[in-house]
């Protein structure tokens, strides 16, 4: 936040952060170990479509080679979109790396296009605890937060302050806890 | 692939420095007098006229201080607004949210504020105090989820300009002006009539303009955010396209940015306007629309 920004206004949404996703395969490992949370083989890039027409083409173009991506990772590929007018490129995989490496793919398909400003979450969903539990990597921050909801609205801050507590020297996870949003009714 | 930046307008960013600059002028030459002062008291071994102009140095800044941040909750409360508790609204909150993501900003309070008119605002000098609120009226308006989510980027695009902040900043040698012409003692009356009507005509004037600036660049931000200026475009003309019962805004104008301003009366012409024209935000939304996504 620059004084040119103040003096005239943004002129650009933040451009994505996308590398330290790769912080995740190694911090689910311990995971797994430690917690008992294994990943539920699914995962998520969520951004904000452009409606402009261009934007809608590069979207086309992507399904195809979304597809291609898929043929060739075993990952499997849908999407959906949400109430609030986000798009889910929701990414299934048994092996966690290869899901991993498919949604940072996905990512930078959006990004090569111009598009990495859209991007808004990436996000991957670990089973084995009272209530699943997301990983939610915000493509603004550059850093992950654990998002666990109990209900409609609610969420179990407890929990999640405790993930962070024991996760946080393995997985880059943002220090502003105002900034963990939340993914509420989220399709995965 | 790079990106254009949205809506890059070389004129606009031109005109608000060049309006910027006599305000600038106005603090430097309000210093200046205030060292002056000081020096001039300090020559003459004038203990008392020294301490009155040392202690307005000191004192002057505080009170400002204090003044913007009692009129955050004053502007709040002159429009009855009122801070939604965590599981009020849950829908209105929620999106909110997400916008707020997407701006990279921290969720803002939000407030609901009863009135006849559709509406919306936010205060707050930063990121971290910002409360955004919209009106009773604006949520009965049958906007579409797409529709509100633009006016509620709108306004944090001003959140994330600083526009509380810059707006403020503006506002003070008008401030200054009104402080003389209602202070307790008779000569600040006479200062104003005699020497500082025209820098307090002028400054109203700069500061209006400047507001007229940051809507525009306040719907590029909102455009910016959403991705789509069509919906802010449709959800402007829902709302500003009526005459609106009743108004929200007071004589705190600066501290509370609403989406639409008032247009009766004189304020009707642009120039004693805080808000554009509902036709020119349409015009440069529309140029947004058709540069959105484009390659640099």
């Amino acid at each position: 936040m620059g004084l040119r920004d103040v003096l005239f206004g943004r002129k650009r949404l933040k451009e994505a952060k996308r590398d330290a996703l790769f912080a995740l395969p190694s911090a689910a490992v311990s995971m797994e170990v430690e917690l008992g949370l294994r990943p539920a083989g699914v995962g998520a890039v969520v951004f904000k479509p452009l409606s402009a027409g261009e934007f809608v083409r590069a979207e086309n173009e992507m399904q195809e080679l979304l597809d291609v991506a898929a043929r060739e990772s075993s990952s499997r590929i849908e999407r959906r979109s949400d109430e609030y007018g986000y798009e889910w490129l929701i990414i299934r995989d048994e092996q966690f790396e290869d899901l991993v490496t498919t949604v940072h793919l996905v990512a930078g398909e959006l990004a090569e296009r111009g598009f990495g400003p859209q991007l808004l979450a990436a996000v991957t969903r670990f089973d084995g605890g009272k209530h699943p539990v997301y990983f939610v990597y915000g493509y603004k921050r550059g850093a992950f937060w654990p998002f666990v909801p109990t209900g409609e609205r609610e969420r179990d801050n407890a929990e999640e302050l405790e993930l962070k507590a024991k996760l946080e020297k393995e997985l880059p996870i943002e220090a502003d806890i105002s900034m963990w949003f939340a993914l509420y009714g989220l399709p995965i | 692939m790079k990106r254009r930046p949205l809506g890059r307008d070389l004129g606009l960013s031109i005109r608000m420095a060049v309006a910027l600059i006599p305000i600038l002028a106005w603090y430097l030459f309000a210093l200046l007098l205030l060292v002056a002062i000081v020096i001039g008291t300090l020559a003459d071994r004038d203990w008392d006229a020294f301490l009155g102009a040392a202690l307005f140095a000191v004192g002057g800044p505080v009170l400002l201080w204090q003044h913007i941040h009692r009129s955050e909750s004053v502007a709040l409360r002159a429009a009855h607004a009122r801070e939604l508790a965590e599981d009020d609204e849950p829908d209105l909150q929620a999106l909110v949210a997400r916008v707020s993501a997407m701006a990279d900003l921290p969720p803002p309070r939000v407030a609901l504020a009863k009135s006849w008119a559709p509406n919306a605002l936010s205060v707050g000098l930063n990121e971290r105090r910002a409360v955004v609120a919209v009106t009773s009226e604006l949520l009965r308006r049958d906007l579409t989820t797409a529709e509100l989510e633009a006016v509620v980027a709108h306004e944090l695009a001003h959140v994330a300009n600083r526009d509380g902040l810059v707006m403020t900043f503006v506002s003070v040698p008008a401030l200054a002006g009104s402080a003389m012409w209602h202070a307790d003692d008779g000569r600040g009356k006479i200062f104003f009539l005699l020497f500082y009507w025209p820098v307090f005509f002028v400054s109203l004037f700069l500061m209006w303009t400047l507001s007229r600036y940051r809507e525009y660049v306040a719907d590029r931000g909102a455009a910016l955010i959403t991705g789509a200026p069509e919906q802010l475009m449709s959800a402007l003309q829902k709302i500003a396209g009526k005459p609106a019962r009743g108004d929200l805004r007071g004589g705190l104008a600066v501290q509370a940015l609403c989406i639409v301003g008032r247009q009766a009366g004189w304020r009707r012409f642009e120039l004693f306007s805080d808000h554009p024209p509902l036709d020119k935000r349409l015009e440069r939304l529309a140029e947004l629309a058709r540069d959105l996504g484009k390659a640099a």
